[in-house]
């Protein structure tokens, strides 16, 4: 057996690979429902917020967590079916000489993105933040909800 | 701290008997930040998704315990297609030091944040010492 200089970086590089196949799979979770999907690494976020999209006959629910952010800094955006929430959470203003013992919240900008399988009604979209989540509803256009076809007996 | 954001405290004696008869259930531990200022220690904690009643926020010698019910987010007929966001409840114990005056504890819920200011003990503070 020959010795192998051990390069303590070898696996330091295998490491954002598996990081973003762990991404793949989500995605393809993601992606049996909706066609688009948001890459985090490739977008200009500093941080990824958790999201929930629901859906319901009539409408598509989006909520993103986002705690602590002003309302202001938070933008929602619809272009040709694809949904974009983006924004900053801006660290807490008045520092007046603080010490920091801990940080574990998350600052600055942040991005998700989604692709709409079917048309909402633009001019409808409601957003309401409460208590830190962000909630998106998106009524579904008259042709893309389900419809009941009537079976006649002959 | 907005008066009309603050959260009752709930002051416990030490009864350690009651805190292992309360049942722990399904708990994340939610993001703190930590820092000091001149006059007291500030806690900052990330809890969206909480109804403000179910918040509680405890504190004992040596130890601030903080609890928040995660609301119900959907109705029973919605699908939920795709989720990340965790359903849990929070729960956090800090220890905290002995320079913290316990009567002086103040609390605010906004926008899914906790604030806990404890002010610091007379005896803590930092003192200029004035040099003839």
């Amino acid at each position: 057996m020959s010795l192998i200089r051990w390069n303590p970086t070898r696996d330091l590089a295998t490491f954002p690979s598996d990081m973003f196949s762990l991404q793949r799979e989500m995605n393809r979770v993601f992606d049996s429902f909706f066609h688009g999907v948001d890459e985090p690494g490739l977008l200009n976020s500093t941080w990824v917020p958790a999201v929930d999209v629901a859906e319901e006959n009539d409408a598509y629910t989006v909520k993103v967590e986002l705690p602590g952010v002003n309302k202001d800094d938070v933008k929602i955006t619809l272009e040709s079916n694809i949904l974009t929430i983006r924004g900053e959470k801006k660290a807490e203003n008045e520092v007046k000489e603080k010490n920091y013992h801990r940080t574990e919240r998350s600052y600055g900008a942040f991005q998700r993105s989604f692709t709409l399988p079917t048309s909402v009604k633009n001019d409808k979209i409601d957003a309401v933040y409460k208590d830190g989540i962000l909630t998106v509803s998106l009524p579904k256009a008259e042709e893309a909800k389900p419809k009941q076809i009537e079976v006649k007996v002959k | 701290m907005a008066k009309n954001g603050e959260v009752a405290l709930v002051r416990r004696g030490n009864n350690a008997l009651a805190r292992r008869m309360e049942p722990l259930e399904d708990f994340v531990t939610p993001a703190a930040d930590i820092y000091e200022t001149a006059e007291a220690f500030v806690l900052s904690i990330d809890m969206p998704g909480v109804q403000k009643e179910s918040i509680s926020v405890q504190v004992e010698p040596g130890q601030l315990q903080v609890k928040g019910l995660i609301g119900q987010l959907y109705k029973e007929t919605t699908n939920l297609v795709y989720s990340e966001i965790r359903k849990a409840s929070f729960y956090r114990k800090f220890n905290i030091g002995s320079g913290i005056d316990s009567e002086n504890i103040r609390a605010n819920f906004e926008n899914g944040v906790l604030s806990v200011a404890l002010q610091k003990h007379e005896s803590t503070k930092v003192r200029e010492i004035p040099i003839k």
